[in-house]
């Protein structure tokens, strides 16, 4: 069914979350692309912006619905994928090389599912 | 029935929302077109020719493309928690009401609703914390307005923006004469009630944060879109020469200018230039000079029919 892959951490909000040294790089799951649909537009912060914890710091069009994206961690963005911009598309192709964010000065994260715990709340879901 | 303090009311109750609840928001604008969240307004509306019968441009928060919105259309919102969203219901919620008057319809696509295959109920959706789910319901809309305003020359270059896909429309009013849009409403709500047979509870609105939501839809680096100057190039053979427009907009200012002409006197692009530049593209152009050169350029400016 859905991908999963081991080495990455998840929140039940769908993003996926990989720590590279001291920046976490943020993305959304293959279980949130599928269940988004085909995307057509994407926002993004800018470099510097601040982000919070469960706090909203972009969005996604997708031929469902606009849905925010939530931040998994509390720090500054460094930087932004900004090929999304012209080609959305790439989050449905793949969600796990096509990053949206990467922050940095991180002062609080929230608590990560694992894979596996990931994947039973997706499969929850129905 | 303005569209602004509606978008704002909207979003307050989006937010507001107790848990466990379900909310049925019905509202009206005047004479104004609504364009998704992602589009580029000058590729959806054609703002002059609206602007000119006093129309408004309004961006919402949802996705997918533009509408025409006038008293003859009747806007729902249904707002509920994560846990209790389902499209499938307010779909049938409106379904049953429709039945109540006399009128079958079906759903159609992801986002519409039509009889007999005709559109009369587009649908946009937003997941925040809550989700919504609103949309039109055309009982008697200006159809010739719609038409006119939601036209625009594909002569515009816009670059990555989401398009609207055009289609066959009905006013339900066709279908039931007598129809009003008092009696729509009045069957929604009966029709929402029965359906979630939930007791009654009030939500207390915040005056002053309405007021600071319905600025920030009313802003125009909101509506125009914030980074997103825009180009056009047009061209034009004028009696007394030819002339190659490009020009950018930023909040419906003409924040570039560039004119190339063939005409005898070389000195028309520069003087246009120092005209335009930063003025808003709209009729008021036409005041600043009389030559004939610099009317047929203003025309050509404003005019999709030039192209």
């Amino acid at each position: 069914m859905f991908n999963y892959p081991k080495k990455l951490m998840y929140t039940e909000t769908h993003e996926w979350v990989k720590k590279e040294g001291d920046i976490y790089v943020v993305g959304i799951s293959d279980y949130a692309q599928d269940a988004l649909g085909d995307i057509v537009f994407v926002n993004l912060p800018e470099v510097d912006d601040e982000v919070f914890v469960q706090e909203p710091f972009g969005d996604v069009e997708s031929v469902k619905a606009v849905s925010d994206l939530y931040s998994p961690v509390s720090g500054v963005i460094c930087a932004v994928n900004e090929d999304l911009l012209d080609n959305p598309a790439l989050l449905n192709e793949d969600p796990y090389r096509n990053w949206l964010i990467k922050v940095e000065d991180v002062s609080d994260t929230e608590e990560f599912l694992d894979a596996e715990s990931y994947q039973q709340f997706c499969e929850s879901q129905g | 029935m303005n569209p602004y303090e509606n978008l704002a009311m909207e979003e307050y109750l989006t937010d507001a929302l107790p848990v466990n609840s379900a909310l049925l928001f019905l509202w009206q604008n005047r004479n104004c077109v609504v364009i998704g969240k992602n589009q580029n307004i000058y590729d959806e509306c054609n703002l002059d020719l609206m602007k000119s019968d006093e129309g408004k441009p309004v961006r919402r928060k949802t996705g997918g493309g533009a509408v025409y919105h006038d008293l003859g259309n009747l806007n729902f919102s249904f707002i509920t928690d994560k846990k209790h969203y389902s499209k499938e219901s307010n779909n049938q919620i409106i379904i049953n009401a429709l039945k109540r008057l006399d009128i079958t319809a079906e759903i159609s696509g992801r986002n519409d609703l039509v009889i007999r295959k005709q559109k009369f109920s587009g649908h946009a959706y937003l997941n925040k914390r809550n989700c919504l789910h609103h949309g039109t319901l055309m009982v008697d809309v200006d159809k010739n307005k719609l038409a006119k305003y939601l036209t625009v020359s594909k002569e515009k270059l816009s670059g990555k923006h989401v398009s609207s896909v055009k289609s066959r429309v009905i006013n339900l009013k066709e279908v039931n004469e007598k129809l009003t849009v008092e009696e729509l409403k009045k069957a929604l709500l009966e029709s929402f009630e029965d359906y979630y047979q939930l007791s009654v509870e009030t939500i207390v609105i915040d005056a002053d944060r309405i007021k600071q939501l319905t600025q920030q839809y009313q802003k125009a680096e909101f509506i125009y879109g914030k980074n997103s100057s825009c180009s056009f190039h047009k061209s034009c053979r004028f009696v007394w020469g030819v002339v190659k427009i490009s020009y950018s907009l930023k909040d419906n200012r003409i924040s570039e200018l560039e004119i190339a002409s063939d005409c005898l006197d070389s000195s028309l692009p520069e003087e246009m230039q120092a005209i335009l530049l930063n003025k808003q593209l709209d009729k008021n152009l036409y005041s600043y000079s009389e030559r004939t050169e610099y009317q047929d350029i203003i025309n050509l400016l404003l005019q999709e029919e030039y192209l």
